[in-house]
């Protein structure tokens, strides 16, 4: 019955959402999702100072961006191998070897970001 | 209305005109021996046919004509192929000494007529047992022929095959009826020239063996006159020929041009000077065959004569006098009609009372009329820059140079006013140059300057010393003024220095001259390269203040875990769990020390050293992590 009063308003859908999220999601694919929440808001910081002052020095700019949107896409990765519901997707493919993928992918990404930050 | 048609006519006369435009002439024909002449050396067979042949169609007398002879006969001895035997007795034939035929050159040359030869081989069997008065078998060749010509329908088989045609006696319509095929393949080279692709020789073969094999069968060859005058304009494009396989076939081609029951091109050209003036006053034409050589008395006419500039019509339908003592050569005398300076057009035709004669009207032709200038009417003077006084002008007349120096200073224009006027028709006229030249005499640097004409055809030489310091370069000192007039179409071009005129110059102007030398060989100022400088950088406040807040999102992660409950408790202290974070942190450490000091390479080796140890470790860590999570499930 709260579900279809509530559901009348955004502010209602909002709410119910979090609700839902914070009680169904497990513990760990929302220290993911802190993850990726963090990464986005550096992007964000990044294309915001690009905005108001310039991209000069156009490398660095672009490897700090490209870096967070690369963190974000592996977070993303993660979260969907580490995900209980999308088990059925990714047999064989457990939450700790996913985890060591993203381990890797991260050193690789960012050896190439600090080689290209100059 | 009646100079409006003739000058339609005349269009059409130049629409139509279609003649050979040179002949070969002695030059020509100098150099075409000349290209033939190594052949006297007697080391090549073939050489020696195209001189031989060479030499008499150009009417040459033959160099040692016993010693060829004999070379030839000791060429055709037994063993002889029957190209050779072709060769050898062409040659013995051009010369006037036939070689006689060995038994076994009759056996060779009968056997090479056989079904299955080229049209080559058949016309070099062909033409060796004519030579050697072998009797043919008409209707063996025949057979032979066309099966050639079945297997090989190319422009050069065909012209073979009415080489051999030519030389059978009997019926031979079967390949008279070809000519037509064969001229019908021949390329058309901007609308007044006719080839064969294969160039000279082939056309030149195609069609002596055309004219060739219409004569012996009495009938006229399918070859119109106009594409025979094509084909003769062809063959005088490549009177430069190089190589005597080519001399030998042009002339070949030529001759028979000149001699034939059919066609006969007639070259119309300029005999005269192309300048016409008061002291040459004719234009002499002369009417010749391809070869140079008379065409007898004509009745040569000048269907007009048009000036290109205006389209202005002086000469219609004139008879051009034969001239005594020169055969072929007509003349026409224009300057009595009073003509203006300039290029004339002029279209020459001659009567055909022979039939065979082509491309005998509307030929063009180009002269000039040359007339002679005065120049008059000459003042020269300087005048205040500010015109506060009137100029002073003196007058000089051609040839004198005027007595007394003048002298001009940076306040003064120097000026030069004259007329060019025709002596023919006395009126003032425009010349292609009218140029004055200043020289200074100490140096001889010359400094020349376009006269201009006004409305009235006067001309106008006008300098504000002052502003032409840089055409003189700020020297000072005398100067002498020549003027040149020149023209393509007048006969006395004129050079006459008229006066010298003292010229003064502003000091400064003397410091700031530059020679052209000095110029060119001066030391350049260096170029330096210059990198682009960077780009303002943003103060060290803003940037600051964004790596702050850029760092910012990362407490609030640690926060966010805080509030998740994130239970550092159940760290799993063992070995490899700590060598792991170790590992990570040292990586990450190790991106950093990349970042401010390290090369690549360094940093892939302890990466790789690191990097090891970290995959062990954490391979471990995770598996027991792994294994523990089953047995709890």
């Amino acid at each position: 019955m709260r579900y279809k009063m509530s559901s009348t308003t955004l502010i209602g859908v909002v709410r119910n959402f979090l609700d839902e999220y914070m009680r169904t999601t497990p513990k760990k694919l929302k220290m993911v999702d802190a993850y990726l929440g963090y990464v986005l808001m550096t992007g964000i910081l990044q294309f915001v100072y690009c905005c108001l002052v310039g991209t000069f020095p156009f490398n660095s700019f672009l490897s700090g961006f490209i870096c967070t949107v690369g963190c974000f896409v592996l977070g993303v990765s993660l979260r969907l191998q580490a995900n209980p519901q999308n088990r059925h997707q990714f047999v064989g493919v457990s939450p700790e070897r996913g985890f060591a993928d993203f381990v890797f992918a991260h050193i690789i990404l960012h050896l190439v970001t600090v080689n290209f930050i100059g | 209305m009646g100079r409006g048609v003739l000058v339609i006519l005349a269009l059409l006369g130049v629409c139509s005109a279609l003649s050979p435009s040179t002949y070969l002439t002695p030059g020509d024909k100098e150099r075409l021996k000349l290209v033939l002449e190594p052949a006297w050396s007697l080391s090549d067979l073939a050489q020696v046919l195209y001189a031989s042949a060479g030499y008499k169609h150009l009417g040459q007398v033959i160099p040692n004509v016993q010693g060829v002879c004999n070379f030839i006969k000791s060429s055709a001895g037994d063993g002889a192929t029957v190209e050779t035997l072709f060769l050898a007795s062409s040659a013995g034939k051009a010369l006037g000494c036939p070689i006689e035929a060995s038994a076994a050159a009759i056996q060779a040359v009968s056997e090479a007529i056989r079904e299955g030869a080229s049209s080559q081989e058949l016309y070099h069997a062909v033409t060796a047992a004519t030579n050697l008065g072998v009797a043919l078998d008409t209707a063996k060749v025949l057979r032979a022929t066309q099966l050639a010509l079945k297997k090989d329908d190319s422009v050069l088989s065909l012209g073979y095959a009415f080489h051999v045609g030519a030389q059978l006696k009997g019926e031979v319509g079967s390949i008279f009826e070809r000519i037509e095929d064969a001229v019908v393949q021949a390329d058309e080279v901007d609308g007044r020239m006719l080839q064969f692709e294969g160039g000279l020789s082939i056309t030149a073969l195609v069609l002596s063996g055309a004219y060739k094999l219409a004569e012996s069968s009495n009938k006229t060859p399918p070859i119109k006159p106009d594409q025979a005058v094509k084909f003769a304009n062809y063959l005088m494009t490549r009177k430069s020929v190089q190589m005597p396989k080519g001399v030998y076939y042009l002339l070949e081609a030529v001759s028979m041009f000149t001699n034939n029951k059919f066609h006969v091109p007639v070259a119309i050209t300029l005999a005269s000077n192309v300048a016409i003036s008061a002291d040459a006053p004719t234009v002499q034409v002369r009417v010749t065959d391809l070869k140079g050589n008379s065409l007898g008395p004509l009745k040569v006419t000048a269907d007009s004569a048009t000036r290109e500039s205006d389209e202005v019509v002086i000469i219609s339908k004139e008879k051009l006098a034969p001239l005594a003592g020169a055969e072929g050569v007509y003349e026409l005398e224009v300057m009595s009609r009073g003509p203006a300076r300039g290029f004339y057009r002029l279209v020459v035709s001659a009567d055909a009372s022979d039939t065979r004669l082509v491309g005998h009207t509307a030929a063009t032709l180009t002269f000039k009329v040359l007339t002679a200038i005065s120049i008059q009417s000459v003042e020269i003077g300087t005048a205040d820059s500010d015109q506060s006084t009137a100029p002073s002008l003196q007058r000089v007349t051609y040839p004198s140079t005027l007595g007394e120096n003048l002298a001009a200073d940076q306040h003064q224009r120097v000026m030069l006013r004259f007329l060019v006027r025709d002596t023919a028709s006395g009126r003032p006229t425009r010349v292609h140059q009218a140029f004055v030249k200043i020289t200074h005499v100490d140096s001889a640097r010359e400094i020349i300057f376009v006269a201009e004409t006004d409305a009235n055809d006067l001309y106008k030489f006008d300098i504000d010393v002052s502003s032409s310091v840089k055409e003189f370069g700020g020297v000072s000192g005398l100067y002498s003024v020549e003027l040149v007039v020149g023209d393509a179409c007048i006969s006395n071009p004129t050079l006459w220095h008229l006066a010298d005129i003292s010229l003064t110059f502003p000091d400064s102007s003397l410091s700031s001259q530059s020679s052209p030398n000095e110029y060119t060989y001066k030391v350049r100022p260096e170029i330096k390269h210059v990198f682009r400088s960077p780009d303002q950088r943003p103060s060290s406040l803003v940037s600051t203040t964004f790596t702050v807040l850029c760092i910012l999102p990362l407490f609030v992660l640690l926060i966010m875990w805080y509030k998740l409950g994130v239970n550092i408790s159940s760290f799993p202290f063992t070995f490899s769990a700590i060598v792991f974070h170790i590992g990570l942190a040292g990586i990450l450490g190790l991106f950093c020390l990349f970042w401010l000091q390290l090369d690549m390479f360094t940093t892939l080796r302890y990466l790789f050293m690191i990097g090891v140890v970290t995959f062990f470790s954490g391979n471990y860590m995770l598996s027991s992590i792994a294994a523990k999570r089953m047995e709890v499930a």
